[in-house]
């Protein structure tokens, strides 16, 4: 074959090599990539572990199974890949001891310095009373053997090295007595504020904030049979109908606490952690509102490629239709490290 | 590098090294061996050439930025024609080599820009160039070319790619007298595996062909076809 009768073979293979290999569908393009959301002016991504313990294996009874725990973590999981775009999300149901410290640690691993980290807790808490030590309860706690369970202090110690390599981060916790997490630390409603130059300010500085179901009262397991607690369902309430584009934790803290305590013998709270290096910024929530004539809602995302340029609202940036993504990649650069391209 | 000078080259790439672009940066520095016979035709009336021995080998340096990225490429290698090799069509008339050992370097500076989430296209300054051994006498070409580039993710791991472009320019001799035009097109289909975040080899098939067309009516025709075996690491930035 002479090499000038190559070109054709050739640009063909290229051609075929070089497409999408997803279908088209109604006109608009579909292709597999983590649907993903850019920290406002810094351009972190948003990372979440999400722990939901139903199953409990104690054979004493001390530690009944709960009902809605679980999907209490799944409805967290899915708002926030969908309608928020965390790109990396680890879900863990029925997590032991270890569980639950390898996944912080793997957490704490692929943090880096301008993400946005989410965990959320839902199971069982307890406290001592006597010695005012909060706790989470994992599904192979055993009995009132109370170094079976994880300690306030331990949970902190992970977020606060979580918190040292990330710009922003946020404990979630839906068990009983979980407002000892916020011992010494809480900070209340902060100025809640929709002007570019707050968000602007708050997305720069550093937070480390938690948001508790409760203070150390007893919270609900199901609220009026929706299939979660009444904290997580007011939270995924507040999340599912914010119609804002960026809302702060403080705000959303502040909705969720009001909508808990009108409806339910149980008063969140929120606050900073302590010794944690927060720097009075906020987490803050990026709603992506997206719908596909066509196309189910489950297989759609959005990434919003925020360009960290001053005096640039999020909102004026592009939005790209996709496909939900088949496997997650933490940290990947936007393409692989490919060999150059050469002539 | 006689056809192209490094004071074009070294503003351009400060200049696309300092583009305004946003996050992900990386250095992608590479090694490649390139498998490659030398075989063409030295235009009517004249004889075919296959080169019995030769391979490149090359070198590479890239910066990416989002979607885009900018480097330089350098291949070279020598080709041993036991028989008919590439015939010298200089301005001092054509010469038939037999048993001899020719040259081949490429060099390539480029830029591109993923336009698509998948798919860049990218422009290329490449300079082309060989020596005959025998006498010294050095050729070659060099000009802008335009191409595009593609991956497909396979798994966590694999990832097949390709690339497809052309190069137009004129060909020079070594006294920087033109003598004719030239063309060339280069397709690379490989495999990349990733052997964790840094660690990248990839394998495939490159196939290079170039078209000289002589002032004097002379035309050569040959190409550079083989497997390629290469090795990436790459630092974030």
């Amino acid at each position: 074959m002479k090499p000038i009768n190559l070109y054709f073979l050739t640009l063909l293979i290229a051609s075929l090599v070089a497409m999408p290999l997803h279908a088209q569908s109604r006109g608009i393009g579909l292709e597999k990539k983590p649907q993903e959301a850019r920290t406002p002016y810094t351009g972190g991504v948003y990372r979440a572990l999400i722990i939901g313990n139903n199953v409990y294996r104690d054979s004493s009874g001390h530690w009944p199974s709960l009902q809605t725990a679980a999907s209490d973590a799944r409805a967290m999981q899915k708002i926030l890949r969908q309608q928020y775009g965390f790109s990396d999300t680890e879900l863990i149901e029925n997590a032991s001891r270890r569980d639950v410290l390898k996944a912080l640690e793997r957490l704490a691993n692929r943090a880096l310095p301008n993400d946005n980290i989410l965990v959320y807790y839902a199971g069982h808490g307890f406290i001592d009373e006597t010695r005012q030590r909060g706790y989470w309860v994992p599904v192979d706690a055993e009995g009132a053997d109370n170094t079976t369970f994880l300690r306030n202090s331990t949970i902190r110690d992970e977020l606060n090295l979580i918190a040292s390599r990330a710009r922003h981060t946020l404990l979630i916790s839906d068990s009983c007595f979980s407002g000892t997490l916020l011992r010494q630390a809480s900070r209340g409603i902060s100025q809640v504020s929709n002007s570019e130059d707050y968000f602007k300010k708050v997305s720069h500085k550093k937070s480390v904030q938690i948001m508790t179901a409760g203070g150390v009262e007893f919270v609900d397991d199901d609220y009026q049979s929706s299939g979660h607690s009444p904290f997580t369902y007011f939270l995924l309430n507040e999340l599912k109908h914010n119609d804002r584009e960026l809302i702060t934790l403080s705000e959303l803290s502040h909705n969720v606490t009001r909508a808990v305590a009108n409806n339910v013998e149980q008063t969140p709270e929120s606050g900073v952690l302590q010794g944690a290096g927060d720097e009075m910024g906020e987490f803050i929530f990026i709603r992506l509102n997206l719908t596909v004539d066509g196309i189910d809602p489950e297989n759609v995302g959005v990434e919003v490629n925020v360009q960290p340029s001053e005096g640039q609202m999020p909102r004026q940036n592009s939005i790209r239709i996709e496909s939900q993504p088949n496997r997650f990649s933490p940290g990947e650069a936007v393409q692989p490290h490919l060999p150059m391209p050469t002539l | 590098m006689p056809f192209l000078k490094i004071n074009t080259l070294l503003p351009l790439l400060l200049l696309s090294l300092s583009m305004p672009v946003y996050a992900q940066n990386s250095l992608n520095l590479g090694v490649l061996l390139n498998a490659t016979g030398w075989r063409g035709d030295n235009g009517a009336g004249n004889s075919d050439f296959n080169s019995d021995k030769g391979g490149q080998f090359g070198l590479s340096a890239s910066f990416s930025r989002d979607k885009f990225y900018t480097g330089l490429s350098l291949q070279g290698g020598e080709y041993t024609f036991d028989n008919s090799g590439p015939t010298q069509f200089s301005s001092g008339g054509a010469v038939s080599t037999t048993s001899i050992k020719v040259e081949h370097n490429d060099f390539d500076l480029l830029a591109g820009y993923y336009f698509w989430p998948q798919v860049s296209l990218f422009l290329d300054l490449k300079s082309v160039n060989s020596r005959w051994k025998n006498n010294g006498y050095e050729q070659g070409f060099s000009g802008l070319g335009i191409g595009v580039a593609g991956y497909n993710p396979l798994n966590d791991n694999w990832t097949l790619y390709g690339s497809l472009g052309f190069v137009g320019g004129t060909i020079k001799e070594e006294n920087n007298a033109a003598i004719g035009d030239a063309g060339s097109s280069a397709l690379i289909v490989g495999f990349n595996y990733a052997l964790d975040g840094h660690n990248h080899i990839n394998l495939g098939l490159k196939s290079r062909n170039y078209v000289f067309d002589y002032d004097d009516g002379n035309q050569q025709e040959y190409s550079l076809n083989g497997l390629f075996f290469g090795y990436n690491h790459v630092f974030g930035l």
